[in-house]
């Protein structure tokens, strides 16, 4: 590692690969900690989407691109995980992945508003999408219970999960930064 | 011997219980002044004893769950023995509320293909919708998505058992599209139907509760308490079959249609050609039958021979009729032509020299006779022309005759 440091030119790669390589691990890691972990835990009536706090968090510190990439590594896994029409996943997170990038300019370092502010409105936008077109195209209509015992307590274990993800995003990049 | 040990005994025992007694007591004193360090070390060798026996106590009745998960598992395997089952363990759940589906630990490697039924607790469980290596993803009959056809054991009325998310907390799925004369009760058991296209007969679903008609008085509705436990899951059995087996099993007959299941779609084609030439070669194994084709063409050589409008001239219709003139013509031109050809046959003959008069003469013999039956078959076409058209008449003054009975 000391040797890599001390050439400068090396040293913007391994950053770059070792960045990539940190957000592969905690994609994977996310996944399965959403998949196979949480829902072991029976007190939890809803459980976080660890995946999507992820990928708008990385598209708020790094931008359109970085987000979107993301966001493609977040919905493939998903989609490879259901069985529902393959790509449904990807497309959403690959959105929000990417229009969350547009706050890269305006997010400050210490300031944990904005994020939770847009972890509200992703995961509204979220499961609207999964309502509109898993629910409601079969004619399920029935929205306020929807929204009462399923997105509400999504929304609330997610802003939770984001006080703790963000800031381990926002420490890591810091940490490999420096 | 005996009375000298008796004696000795006799005087000897109580000295020695008090012995024993005095030792012991002794003993126990002694025991009692041990030293502190002593005491502390047994103390941590039995608690570290402890703690092993704790583990191990632990670890003993996480089996022991196990054990009667597992022969609640087979007995429900029992129950359901007419199916072979592969056992599997959940490994991965949603983790979201809109869906239930869950991701178990044997895949196609282990047999488990797609459309499997999976069942646990006495009760169906979902259906195997995705098959990887190592893992299969399954639908919970509960999911939203889910709708089951099933009947009640009693009277086999059948009925749709759907999953409903505003029906989840409750631990409730939906059953609808019962007849209104369906017999299905409060309490029934309900079970896949025989009529499933994907879900193995008999397998039980649950209990019928709260079984009404439906608003518009047409069909009735219900709901059902699912006979296994959704909310935690651990191992689960897959059943080997899938009902579209038994289809095939039906419908093969001489199993070419398990090489086409193998074979891809595109390879389907070639399937079928097997499969038409498994037709002529039955139809050319059974002797005393002529093919179909051969029978068609055999009337037509008949047709031909015997009466000259073939199939075709039929079909035209009105054709014959118009253009009677020009077949003849044609027919003139062919006889010349079958002339000439005879003649020329006849100058190769004479050309060869060969002194076999009798053979020309039957020749021309021959040709004289094709001649005459061109003829005939001319005249003979004329007059089925002309029967024919009396035929019309003939039906059309009967008609009128029939229209007009006075």
């Amino acid at each position: 590692m000391k040797s890599i440091i001390k050439h400068k030119s090396f040293n913007k790669i391994s950053k770059g690969r070792l960045r990539v390589l940190a957000y592969v691990l905690s994609l994977i890691m996310a996944f399965l900690i959403q998949t196979s972990v949480i829902p072991l835990i029976p007190f939890l009536s809803a459980s976080p989407n660890l995946l999507l706090i992820l990928t708008f968090s990385i598209g708020f510190i790094h931008g359109n691109l970085p987000g979107m990439l993301y966001g493609l590594g977040a919905g493939l896994l998903l989609d490879m995980f259901y069985s529902g029409p393959f790509g449904f996943y990807s497309l959403i997170f690959v959105i929000i992945g990417y229009f969350n990038g547009f706050f890269c300019n305006v997010y400050y370092e210490e300031y944990i508003t904005l994020p939770m502010i847009m972890c509200v409105v992703n995961e509204f936008i979220y499961h609207a999408y999964i309502y509109i077109f898993r629910f409601l195209i079969r004619g399920k209509y029935d929205v306020p219970y929807y929204l009462v015992h399923v997105v509400l307590p999504a929304v609330v274990f997610s802003l939770l999960a984001t006080l703790v993800l963000y800031r381990f995003v926002f420490t890591a990049t810091e940490k490999i930064d420096r | 011997m005996n009375p000298i040990r008796n004696t000795i005994g006799y005087v000897l025992v109580p000295f020695q219980s008090g012995v024993n007694s005095v030792g012991f007591g002794i003993y126990e004193n002694l025991k009692d002044r041990r030293t502190l360090a002593e005491v502390e070390e047994e103390n941590k060798k039995l608690s570290e004893k402890i703690g092993v026996l704790t583990e191990q106590n632990n670890r003993l009745t996480l089996d022991n769950g196990e054990l009667q998960r597992l022969r609640e598992l087979y007995g429900l395997d029992q129950t359901y023995g007419q199916y072979e089952k592969i056992a599997a363990r959940v490994i991965a759940k949603d983790s979201e509320n809109w869906f239930q589906v869950f991701r178990i630990d044997k895949g196609s490697k282990d047999g488990i293909r797609v459309d499997q039924n999976v069942m646990a607790d006495g009760g169906l469980i979902g259906i195997v919708t995705d098959v990887g290596l190592n893992y299969a993803t399954v639908r919970s009959i509960i999911d939203d998505e889910s709708r089951v056809s099933a009947m009640g054991i009693q009277a086999s009325d059948t009925c749709i058992v759907a999953g409903d998310l505003t029906l989840y907390e409750q631990g409730r799925l939906r059953i609808t599209d019962m007849k209104k004369d369906a017999s299905i009760q409060d309490g029934d058991r309900i079970v896949t139907s025989n009529i499933s296209a994907k879900f193995m007969p008999g397998i039980l679903i649950g209990y019928a509760v709260d079984v009404k008609e439906d608003e518009q008085r047409l069909m009735k509705d219900g709901y059902l308490i699912p006979a296994a436990d959704f909310d935690d899951l651990s191992e689960v059995l897959v059943i080997k079959e899938i009902k579209s087996d038994s289809f095939k099993d039906e419908n093969s007959g001489d199993g070419t249609l398990e090489g086409m299941e193998t074979t891809g779609g595109n390879e389907v084609p070639a399937g079928v050609a097997e499969g038409n030439a498994n037709i002529t070669s039955t139809w050319s194994g059974m002797e005393g039958l002529t093919p179909l084709s051969e029978v068609v063409n055999g009337q037509e050589s008949e047709v031909v021979e015997n009466f000259p409008i073939s199939a075709s001239d039929i079909a035209e219709g009105e054709a014959v009729e118009v253009t009677g003139s020009s077949k003849e013509d044609t027919e003139e031109t062919t006889r010349e032509s079958s002339r000439n050809s005879s003649s020329e046959n006849e100058e190769r003959d004479t050309e060869e020299t060969t002194s076999e008069t009798s053979n020309e003469e039957t020749e021309r013999e021959t040709e004289r006779e094709t001649e005459s039956v061109q003829e005939e078959t001319d005249d003979s076409s004329n007059r089925n022309n002309r029967e024919v058209q009396d035929d019309s008449e003939t039906e059309d003054t009967e008609e009128l005759i029939e229209e007009n009975p006075n």
